[in-house]
């Protein structure tokens, strides 16, 4: 039976980016975000997990996605003009140099370890931010169409990292850091305080965009992902862990199982934020 | 060379024999259609009116679907068909996220019309068609390569559907579009669509 079509395409939206490529896209940033900090911390448990997170995770779902599994390998062809290609260069060349990294610690004090970590912290911020360009590169959705997509999901990658570790330290215990329980909270508190502004800036800015735009803004405000943007990302996602991390700092007493859930709730956040994003896929009417 | 197609909107009477043409040549699954023809109502009782736009891939000249490709698999001919080599495509579908007008169907698995089974037709037509691969309208290339026009331009009944060589201002479509303004979807998009559509 054909289908009768009406045009514009009243909210015609993309049905073919779904949970895997929420999962590939989510495990990436969270684990890249993972490796950054955990550089910085000083947390080998971190940086294992991390490369575990985007090899295996990130890696198996979008092999798992593709509709020819085995010609993967022709993923990475034209890094000259696909997003594609060139962000799973990125996220090959981040689990080869992590690796060495992680794998090499007796040279980390040298210079080729140094220029490893470089490189491993490099490409660990490639993989966080090229999920926004490669969204960002099609026209034919205007709610991905903007530079703010980028930034966003790069500060997700911070967030969602920074709760893995958080969550993480519940096994491996507050000593495994190299900075106190009460810094992380501050610098939690923050990236969550920043993506909510953020949110805010491009939710306004969406809305008067395009008409495609317009209607996958209504739809996290008011649509059918109303409850998944308002109740997950804004309520479970920043707000709860905004409120038990300000009541652990103003406390004075940091408790890792406070600072821990509020890495938990905040991680669902960001699993729910690519879902809203990826879901609010709303192509522009034709005419 | 440049092919490409112009559509008048108001000859066009929706009654979808192109779609149905598109479909008997080259044999897409249900839920496939390498040519829709979309429509609107305007107006209200008793001041209606409806009209069709049919939509084929628009073969652009600077093919979204052909940039973000990462393997290779979506190509141009030097006479400006845009196609698909289900060799080299791997189903990521980010094709099918660029491409501004929705012209671009994943095949996830091959089905029947009917629940009785493939037709013999099926078995058939259903071959050049891979799982697992994205694809789309390619002007029946396999007819324009022997001379012929695509299907839906010789099923058409009103003579809507013309179909020619852009770069020649002397052929029909050139002249189409110069003579009655014909004009582009989304054309902010910056991909320069082969096919134009005269105003209804």
């Amino acid at each position: 039976m054909m289908p009768t079509v009406t045009w514009p395409l009243v909210a015609s939206r993309q049905r073919e980016w779904r949970y895997l490529i929420l999962f590939a896209f989510f495990l990436g940033g969270a684990g890249a975000g993972m490796f950054f900090l955990s550089y910085f911390l000083e947390y080998k448990l971190g940086i294992i997990l991390s490369l575990l997170v985007v090899g295996i995770g990130k890696g198996g779902c979008h092999v798992l996605y593709l509709g020819k599994p085995l010609r993967a390998w022709r993923a990475i062809l034209r890094p000259q003009s696909s997003w594609l290609s060139r962000g799973l260069i990125g996220v090959l060349l981040f689990l080869v140099f992590g690796s060495l990294y992680l794998l090499l610690p007796g040279i980390r004090d040298t210079g080729v370890g140094r220029a490893l970590a470089a490189l491993g912290l490099f490409s660990a911020f490639w993989v966080m931010i090229y999920t926004g360009f490669l969204m960002a590169r099609s026209p034919a959705i205007p709610f991905w169409n903007t530079a703010l997509l980028p930034v966003m999901f790069t500060l997700y990658g911070f967030i969602s990292g920074l709760d893995g570790i958080l969550v993480s330290l519940i096994v491996a215990g507050e000593g495994s850091i190299g900075v106190g329980l009460h810094q992380l909270e501050v610098v939690e508190a923050l990236l969550l305080l920043a993506a909510l502004v953020l949110l805010g800036v491009y939710l306004m800015t969406m809305y008067t965009a395009s008409p495609g735009a317009k209607m996958a803004t209504l739809l996290w405000l008011k649509g059918d992902l109303a409850a998944y943007f308002l109740g997950g990302v804004i309520l479970v996602g920043l707000l709860m862990p905004l409120g038990v991390l300000s009541y652990s700092l103003l406390s004075g007493n940091s408790l890792l199982v406070l600072a821990s859930v509020a890495g938990f709730l905040a991680l669902l956040g960001g699993v729910l934020f690519r879902w809203c994003v990826l879901r609010a896929g709303v192509y522009n009417p034709l005419v | 060379m440049r092919y490409g197609m112009v559509i008048d909107l108001k000859r066009c009477i929706g009654c979808r024999a192109c779609v149905v043409a598109c479909k008997a040549e080259n044999g897409t699954t249900p839920g496939i259609f390498w040519r829709e023809v979309l429509q609107k109502e305007y107006g209200e009782y008793p001041a209606v009116s409806r009209t069709y736009l049919p939509r084929p891939c628009m073969h652009c000249e600077k093919p979204l679907c052909m940039e973000v490709c990462p393997s290779g698999a979506t190509q141009k001919r030097d006479n400006g068909i845009v196609w698909i080599d289900d060799a080299k495509c791997i189903g990521c579908r980010y094709c099918m996220m660029a491409c501004p007008y929705e012209a671009r169907y994943y095949l996830p698995k091959l089905t029947p019309y009917y629940p009785q089974g493939f037709t013999p037709y099926e078995k058939v037509a259903y071959q050049r068609h891979k799982i697992g691969t994205v694809q789309k309208c390619d002007f029946c290339w396999h007819r324009v390569e022997q001379g012929l026009n695509p299907a839906c331009v010789d099923t058409c009944l009103t003579g809507a559907t013309y179909f020619g060589d852009l770069d020649d201002p002397a052929s029909e479509v050139s002249q189409l579009i110069a003579s009655r303004h014909g004009f582009q979807l989304y054309p902010e998009a910056g991909t320069n669509p082969s096919v134009y559509y005269l105003p209804p």
